[in-house]
């Protein structure tokens, strides 16, 4: 796909996939890279970002003998996702009417 | 083994973090490379590309963030700090030659010039500094002698320390907005670039 994600669609993402289940970090890239193609060092940057704003928390398990730290999303991320639905819906619907051409008549 | 050399090599390059910030991106990626089951060195290279290159894409985030949250710290150390990171960022992103090499001949134009300024600054100093010295232990060793000559002597070299101080002040000074402007400037350029790829997530 040529097309770029950008970031605040990535972080939608993220939080959308987190809305479902708690995920750790390899497992998240893993979840978008099915769909998207997103460079293994894209995704700590987004946890960061997304951690800072308080829209997801982390907190640890134990995993074969080590630690997994597990990603879960806030009630501040809920509604930040909800916002970022909101505004993929209407740049959706924008960029179909520009690009399927059915705004000429 | 590799794993560990990995990680070690990636924490080396990541010493501008402080240490909890780095010991976050270490514990993710530590994590990350157990859970991909990556165990060579070669393997993780694959995936998440060498420790400088995953170092500088993680700095360049950082510091980009932190100078966009906090616009008021302009310490000379911090703004030759963020200039070199910039320069790193721009480096590793894939950006048009042309472009590229331009920014790379400004760059060095500016540094060039910036340096000019130190040495500049730097012999002025040294050249008022030693005047008065000399002034003063030659009036001293008059003084006794021919007391009219030792004190004007003394005064001169009183004067040229006086000098000497107030062009080092200044030319702190003029070297810290010189390089105020140029973080500035350079941030600015950033940014105009990042717009310029339309902010796109790095995708292989």
């Amino acid at each position: 796909m040529k097309i770029q994600v950008s970031t605040e669609l990535l972080d939608g993402c993220v939080l959308a996939l987190l809305a479902e289940k708690d995920y750790y970090g390899y497992a998240i890239t893993q979840r978008i890279q099915q769909t998207i193609p997103i460079s293994e060092s894209t995704l700590y940057p987004v946890l960061r970002r997304l951690h800072k704003e308080s829209w997801l928390e982390t907190y640890d398990e134990s995993f074969k003998g080590r630690n997994r730290r597990y990603y879960r999303l806030t009630k501040a991320g809920t509604k930040q996702l909800g916002v970022i639905r909101n505004d993929w819906e209407s740049y959706k619907h924008n960029i179909d009417w520009l690009l399927k051409g059915d705004n000429h008549g | 083994m590799d794993k560990e050399t990995y990680l070690e090599q990636l924490k080396q390059q990541l010493t501008p973090l402080k240490a909890d910030e780095c010991a976050d991106v270490i514990d993710f990626y530590t994590e990350y490379i157990e859970d991909a089951e990556l165990t060579t060195t070669e393997e993780i290279t694959a995936k998440l590309g060498s420790p400088k290159r995953l170092a500088r894409k993680t700095l360049a985030d950082y510091s980009i963030r932190a100078t966009e949250e906090e616009p008021t710290v302009t310490t000379p150390k911090h703004n030759a700090h963020l200039i070199w990171l910039i320069l790193l960022a721009v480096m590793a992103s894939p950006i048009a030659i042309p472009l590229a090499l331009a920014i790379a001949l400004f760059f060095a134009l500016g540094i060039l010039m910036f340096l000019l300024c130190c040495v500049l600054l730097l012999v002025l100093t040294l050249a008022a500094g030693v005047v008065s010295v000399f002034s003063i232990i030659a009036g001293a060793s008059v003084l006794f002698s021919s007391f009219v000559t030792g004190i004007f002597y003394i005064g001169v070299g009183l004067a040229a320390l006086g000098a000497t101080i107030l062009i080092s002040l200044l030319g702190y000074l003029i070297l810290k907005v010189l390089l105020q402007a140029g973080a500035t400037l350079t941030k600015f350029l950033y940014q105009k670039i990042r717009q310029h790829s339309q902010r796109k997530v790095a995708a292989k």
